[in-house]
């Protein structure tokens, strides 16, 4: 590609050199200059974004510039291949426009006028090359000084095309760009602006040209143009390019939420994204014209990114698979905090309907029994009933015995009053960590429970192993299965960076395993 | 007969005393936590320790940590833990295989008397006392082919009440059985369940209970 570069650039300085005619220096800088530029810039981008066409056409931008330098050249085959590839460029710049930044032509719109736009320039000069009365080869490079007699009408004709057509472009240039969102905008802004000032020194060099001003005032604004074109594909080469620097804001991105979750993430995201009109959705996200882009986490959709459709998809897929982690750790940490708030609201009703209650009619039993003590035993019975459901109360909130005694006791207290027959197979006969043991507690409570509740089992296999630090709790019934999760326990277990797997096609039973390391090891 | 007692809550020890002063005991001692209770008791010792399991300073097990100390120190002591919890593991930490003159029993108990000064009366001549509600619950578990199905619910009824440590004669009481029906259904629950029976009460309520827990 570098051959290529060099190559067509050398190719150029010869033609301009040693072509035969006497070229001013500015000139032969600048038309090196836009040259190389588009070219330059047309194999890095094509470099870096293979998935856009824009640094093809770039490149082809400026070998369409260089081969119209041939006019350059005192020989008549050239002098032919120059007037016919003259203006072959501004089609060719005009494709780069109408397409940028995919490349590609993607509408009937682009279709026709990137088709008016070739049609204007090689079969016209060509026809032009035919019929006009020209004598000799000419340098045709550097604007001849124009006879006072003017300008064909073909070329007239030709050049107010030219004049509508590039008024057209820049007209729905300008729309697009007012129509886009931040981010059409940011990606628009190189080829609009640079664009615009293309078109507008083009237009004015033609209108120059038709007016028949004198070399004076035409060969400046032809520099012009040539000015821009020079400075031009450095922008278009840093749009393309700079969705590629964003990604590395992935990365940044990545290191922040990993520190922990933002009080905004919505700003976080949309200041990475670039775009302010970005939305974070928990749910259902009601059908939009504006794209949409998921948060998942082990093949659940966490949440949705509704962010401007212009975004590249690719960009956006890299931002939520950072965000996704970050919202899964924030929606488990919520879930354990509504756990546990549910479990005391559950203990609340617990105290307020039972104990409390019966507290009360002791209180009230008491009184009466004032003036009939006969009632005494019936307030001692009462009291009694209330210490009973106190005492289960505070069994079911925490099992003293798994501190006191351990993890083999307290799982045996617990298969003792199981509804359902249950049978502890293996228990480990060394202490395990206090949080290790309190989530096979756990983990085995709420199965059991379960297994009771729905599972219609004759029995329940309880087995737990600890080898190497790696900690496996079986729990498995010959119920009817169909369990589909077990939300709390899944928490639970993933607190301890281990997993929980619920086994339970229907009619074979149910298998609970948590599997986790003992953090002590 | 000399009672040690010790529970760190001043209302609920002193109401004891009172109880066991009224049922005719004679307190020497009242402590607020382990330590002190041994203290006492080595320095006087009680023919009854009555202790409460969970104590200062770390209030999980000091109390049955003490009465298993008495018993290696004073195997004449009797003592009775007193607990909140309904849990066998922790009476079954009492019982070891020679067991003599130990009990567990549900805090709620000392409320009747007679329940109260029985157990006290039991573990002082070197029986065995397991709270009913823990027999309870270790009757009452979910089996899978359960042999306890196999009994009568006399048999039952006998099996849990000879759990809780009473002798016959003490089944004779609590049933309105004569002691030649009460020896027949003993017989009749160790045949169904493939029991020993053993040469003392004691061996009995052990056997009993470790078949229950298997």
């Amino acid at each position: 590609m570098r051959v290529l570069w060099l190559g067509t650039g050398f190719l150029a300085l010869a033609a301009l050199v040693w072509g035969g005619y006497e070229v001013p220096v500015p000139a032969v800088v600048l038309n090196l200059a836009v040259g190389l530029s588009f070219i330059g810039a047309g194999v890095e981008a094509a470099d870096r974004r293979p998935d856009s066409f824009s640094g093809q056409l770039m490149i082809a931008v400026g070998l369409a510039w260089f081969v119209r330098l041939a006019g350059a050249i005192e020989n008549d085959v050239a002098f032919a291949v120059g007037v016919a590839t003259k203006t072959l460029y501004l089609a060719v710049l005009g494709h780069l426009l109408v397409t940028y930044p995919s490349g590609r032509i993607t509408s009937r719109w682009q279709r026709v006028v990137v088709s008016v736009a070739y049609g204007l320039t090689v079969p016209v000069n060509v026809g032009y090359l035919l019929v006009a009365p020209l004598d000799g080869p000419q340098n045709i490079v550097v604007i001849r000084e124009v006879q006072a007699r003017g300008i064909p009408t073909v070329a007239v004709v030709v050049m107010i095309s030219g004049i509508a057509l590039f008024g057209a472009l820049l007209a729905r240039m300008i729309t697009r760009w007012l129509r886009s969102g931040s981010v059409g905008r940011r990606d628009l802004g190189p080829v609009v602006w640079g664009g615009a000032a293309i078109v507008l020194t083009t237009v004015v060099t033609y209108l120059a040209a038709l007016a028949g001003l004198p070399p004076a005032v035409q060969v400046p604004l032809q520099w012009s143009t040539e000015a821009v074109l020079v400075g031009w594909p450095l922008a278009l080469l840093y749009g393309l390019v700079r969705a590629r620097l964003d990604r590395s804001a992935v990365g940044e991105l990545a290191v922040s939420l990993g520190a922990g979750l933002p009080g905004d993430l919505r700003s976080v995201l949309a200041r990475t994204l670039h775009d302010p009109t970005l939305e974070i959705v928990y749910g259902e996200v009601a059908p939009t014209s504006r794209g949409v882009t998921y948060l998942e986490a082990g093949g659940t959709r966490l949440a949705a990114l509704v962010h401007d459709p212009a975004l590249d998809p690719g960009f956006v897929r890299a931002v939520a698979a950072s965000a996704a982690l970050a919202v899964q750790n924030e929606l488990r940490a919520r879930r354990i905090v509504e756990a546990a708030d549910e479990a005391r609201r559950q203990v609340e009703r617990d105290l307020h309907d039972g104990a409390q209650q019966r507290l009360v009619s002791v209180l009230l039993t008491l009184r009466l029994a004032e003036i009939s003590p006969e009632l005494l035993a019936a307030a001692r019975e009462e009291l009694a009933r209330a210490l009973d459901e106190l005492r289960e109360l505070a069994r079911g909130i925490y099992p003293v015995l798994l501190t006191d005694a351990g993890l083999g006791p307290a799982l045996l207290s617990l298969v003792e009053r199981s509804a359902v027959p249950a049978v502890l197979v293996g228990v480990p006969e060394e202490r395990l960590s206090p949080v290790a043991e309190r989530t096979c507690y756990f983990v085995v409570a709420e199965a059991l429970t379960n297994a009771a509740k729905y599972s219609r089992a004759r029995e329940v296999k309880i087995e737990i192993i600890s080898s190497n630090g790696l900690v496996t709790v079986d729990v498995s019934d010959n119920g009817v299965g169909g369990v589909s999760e077990l939300r709390g326990l899944d928490d639970r277990v993933a607190a301890l960076g281990g997993r929980l797997a619920v086994n339970s096609p229907v009619g074979e039973g149910t298998t609970v395993r948590a599997e986790f390391s003992d953090p002590r090891r | 007969m000399r009672v040690a007692l010790a529970d760190d809550a001043a209302l609920f020890r002193e109401g004891v005393a009172r109880l066991l002063t009224d049922a005719g005991f004679e307190v020497v001692a009242k402590a607020g936590d382990a330590a002190e209770l041994l203290a006492r008791v080595h320095a006087d010792p009680p023919d009854v320790v009555v202790v409460d399991i969970r104590m200062p300073p770390g209030f999980t097990t000091e109390g049955l940590d003490a009465a298993r100390e008495i018993r290696e120190t004073h195997p004449e002591i009797g003592v009775l833990v007193l607990s909140a919890h309904v849990e066998p593991h922790y009476a079954l930490q009492l019982l070891d295989t020679n067991a003599r003159g130990a009990g567990y029993l549900l805090k709620d108990r000392v409320t009747d008397l007679a329940e109260l000064s029985d157990a006290v009366r039991r573990v002082a001549a070197g029986g065995l006392v397991i709270d009913p509600g823990v027999v309870a619950t270790l009757v009452g578990r979910q089996r899978v082919d359960d042999p306890l199905k196999s009994l009568s619910e006399r048999e039952r009824e006998v099996l849990a009440v000879m759990a809780e440590g009473r002798s016959n004669q003490a089944i004779c009481e609590r049933l309105f059985l004569s002691p030649k029906t009460v020896e027949a259904y003993v017989r009749s629950v160790f045949t169904k369940l493939g029991l020993r029976q053993g040469p003392d009460d004691n061996r009995r309520v052990l056997a009993v209970l470790a078949y229950l827990r298997r």
